[in-house]
């Protein structure tokens, strides 16, 4: 039995691990690429938002490599990625591909139907394999979102352009590679300390800038072409507000024995937004008000096109930003978004903040001089 | 107290039971006219660009009803209508949306009405809602009276349409609309289809025909995940009672639309797999009503060929 997921970000890593310690083959479909996105969109919906598509290229992609099963997740609504897995189905079926799905759906919607495909699962290495995968892959995991959000801090210091990047991409490398829970943690504090030492410039002071908005495209690169490297290389330091250590524990652990409350969130976005809009959007509002508060330079809001609860808090986010004076602004992402227009656009409003930054300086020299 | 209820989105849905449930109140209700040129105009430029074509032009609606001087403005806040479904999240953002969008908005009536757990919910948003007009007594009378109110009506338009004479006769086309109530029924967004339709001598059936236990009888028999919109599962649920007795399908769908983007694939695959003529017409402000109807003129004369084609191969065949 060979499986496949699809990607999101870093996240095959920690899900081969898991799915291997199960003692099953794990096909990892290529990154994603132009050419993932190229089958994707020619087989989805038109309008089907961009993490659609890229699911179904690289299933396509994965399939062609010998993947015999799918593992996807479900969901229970109101976002759109709740239906997704149904959806690929009907599209597979009707290019004529014969193939199982495993659609893990979230415990408190079906627990039974989700007894019964954990079953299938574990029928090779029982509850031993899983437990053990699933420690390693939170293991894996929390070293590449550490590992991830150091770089953060390097690359905007970084003297030799894009050695964060390599470093990074190394270390990745042979975190996938392990597979003891020891190993992991040695190449977590040895990779820690290397990026840290890299050859930077302590004069420079980046911008910050905080990153809101849905999911999949803050942590899938190829989704946001690249969007925490651009940055870096224009010096400035990026902070994800969304990463997937956090929200499992809270969406998949807390919620599902009913602890999760998103009553801290709501009371941050008062004014702004006064519900759960599904997906991120409450999150994206009351993080963007979280990092005004903390002083951020700026904020950037990224969704795919069409995305529901992420247009739904665009005008609430348009407010924050006049409201608590600083920048905010969107990008919208699909098949047609072109890498020039995208720096541009990167590139502008980051002298924008350099700009205002400069003002407001100016203007606390004079007041300070006058007194 | 003048209450403001926009003419767009769920007021074709609702409005029997919030009028009644209103004035039941004491309060007098006003409602916004019919979508313009100008409404849409203005909903577009107030909002932001991703937004689909109705919640622009429900903002529109909102914009207009501020100048008719009304105390308050209804926008529930419909996060779920029926047990462990939901509806399209843009409703549970409504009023954000309308408050974020437009300046010196009036104060907000927005009642949480989520139907998830139980219909209890529901009666409980809105008595709470009602106590603000009323006491407690009256409010829960109000309360439960619209939702007769509602149900009367839903049941009146269903028979009035079942039993139109005009509708039994056999005339030349029968087609199933599919489509949210508020595209459907807003002549103006809608680029005035229904009414080509009803001009070109059509028979039109649409969703609300259809009983509740119909469309869930004809869900449960999918093989397919249990669809957690009301609004999807209602299409879904309609296009297999449509196969098989109209002769052609025509799904009208908001362009930026995040349900429609799935049900409506999922209906252009059913309608290939079952060889269903199925016509599908994407709505956003760049809409021209003449290309519209070049291509729902094309639309008709393929069914026609078509039925013209079965007539003959039923006379010789
Ligand atoms: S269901 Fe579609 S058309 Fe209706 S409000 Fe939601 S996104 Fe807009």
């Amino acid at each position: 039995m060979k499986l496949t997921m699809p990607h999101m970000g870093n996240c095959y890593i920690a899900a081969e691990a898991l799915f291997n310690e199960m003692g099953h083959e794990v096909i990892v479909p290529p990154l994603s690429s132009k050419k993932t996105l190229d089958l994707g969109t020619k087989y989805s919906p038109e309008t089907a938002c961009l993490p659609l598509k890229l699911n179904v290229g690289n299933f396509l992609e994965a399939i062609e490599m010998g993947a015999e099963i799918i593992i996807m997740i479900g969901g229970r609504g109101p976002c759109r990625l709740g239906y997704y897995a149904a959806v690929e189905q009907e599209i597979l079926r009707d290019l004529g591909i014969q193939i199982d799905f495993i659609i893990l759906e979230h415990p408190r919607d079906n627990f039974h139907k989700l007894q019964k495909q954990l079953r299938i699962l574990i029928a090779k290495k029982g509850i031993k394999g899983l437990i053990n995968g699933l420690r390693l892959a939170w293991e894996k995991l929390g070293a590449i979102e550490e590992l991830e959000r150091t770089s953060h801090v390097v690359r905007p210091r970084e003297i030799h352009q894009g050695e964060t990047s390599e470093l990074l991409k190394k270390l990745l490398l042979q975190l996938r590679m392990t597979n003891t829970i020891a190993e992991i943690r040695k190449i977590r504090r040895l990779g820690l300390s290397k990026m840290q030492s890299l050859a930077v410039n302590r004069e420079i002071q980046p911008l910050k800038i905080g990153i809101v908005g849905e999911i999949y495209t803050i942590l899938e690169s190829f989704a946001n072409l690249n969007l925490e490297e651009r940055l870096g290389d224009l010096k400035v330091e990026v902070t994800r507000t969304v990463n997937l250590v956090d929200w499992i524990k809270e969406h998949l652990i807390l919620s599902s024995i009913g602890l999760y409350s998103n009553k801290h969130l709501l009371e941050k976005a008062a004014g702004y937004l006064h519900s759960f809009v599904g997906g991120h959007g409450l999150e994206s509002v009351a993080r963007t008000v979280m990092l005004a508060e903390a002083d951020y330079h700026g904020v950037i809001h990224i969704l795919p096109f069409t995305c529901m609860p992420e247009i739904i808090v665009q005008g609430a986010l348009l407010r924050v930003s006049s409201d608590y004076k600083i920048p905010v602004i969107t990008l919208v992402v699909d098949e047609h978004t072109g890498e020039m227009g995208f720096q541009t656009r990167l590139e502008a409003f980051v002298e924008l903040i350099a700009r205002r930054l400069e003002a407001e300086k100016h203007a606390e020299k004079t007041s300070l001089s006058r007194c | 107290m003048r209450i403001g209820i926009p003419r767009a989105l769920y007021y074709y849905r609702y409005f029997p039971f919030w009028q009644s449930f209103f004035e039941d109140l004491g309060c007098q209700v006003v409602v916004s006219d019919k979508t313009t040129r100008n409404t849409m105009d203005v909903g577009v430029s107030l909002t932001v660009d991703g937004l689909c074509l109705p919640v622009k032009v429900y903002v529109g609606h909102v914009s207009e009803l501020i100048d008719k001087d009304i105390d308050y403005l209804f926008v529930p806040r419909i996060i779920s209508t029926a047990k462990r479904e939901y509806i399209c999240p843009k409703f549970m953002g409504l009023p954000d949306i309308v408050k974020n969008s437009i300046k010196n908005c009036p104060p907000i009536l927005a009642p949480v009405v989520d139907g998830r757990v139980s219909s209890l919910n529901i009666m409980k948003a809105y008595v709470k809602l009602g106590m603000r007009f009323a006491p407690l007594p009256q409010a829960s009378f109000a309360y439960l009276k619209s939702v007769k109110k509602q149900h009367q009506y839903e049941t009146a338009a269903r028979e009035k349409n079942l039993n139109n004479p005009k509708n039994i006769v056999f005339d030349y086309l029968t087609i199933g609309i599919l489509g949210h109530e508020y595209l459907i029924n807003d002549d103006y967004i809608n680029m005035g289809t229904m009414r080509w339709l009803k001009a070109a001598n059509c028979r039109i059936v649409t969703m609300e025909e259809l009983t509740e236990s119909t469309i869930n009888r004809h869900v449960g028999k999918l093989k397919l995940k249990r669809m957690f919109w009301t609004s999807g599962k209602r299409l879904l649920g309609a296009f297999h009672h449509f196969r098989g007795r109209v002769d052609g399908i025509i799904s009208i769908a908001a362009f930026s639309c995040g349900t429609d983007s799935l049900t409506m694939d999922l209906v252009e695959r059913y309608s290939c797999r079952y060889h269903v003529p199925h016509f599908q017409l994407s709505l956003d402000e760049h809409t021209g009503e003449a290309g519209v109807i070049t291509r729902l003129e094309a639309f008709l004369e393929l069914l026609i060929r078509r039925k013209k084609l079965e007539a003959d191969h039923a006379a010789y065949g």
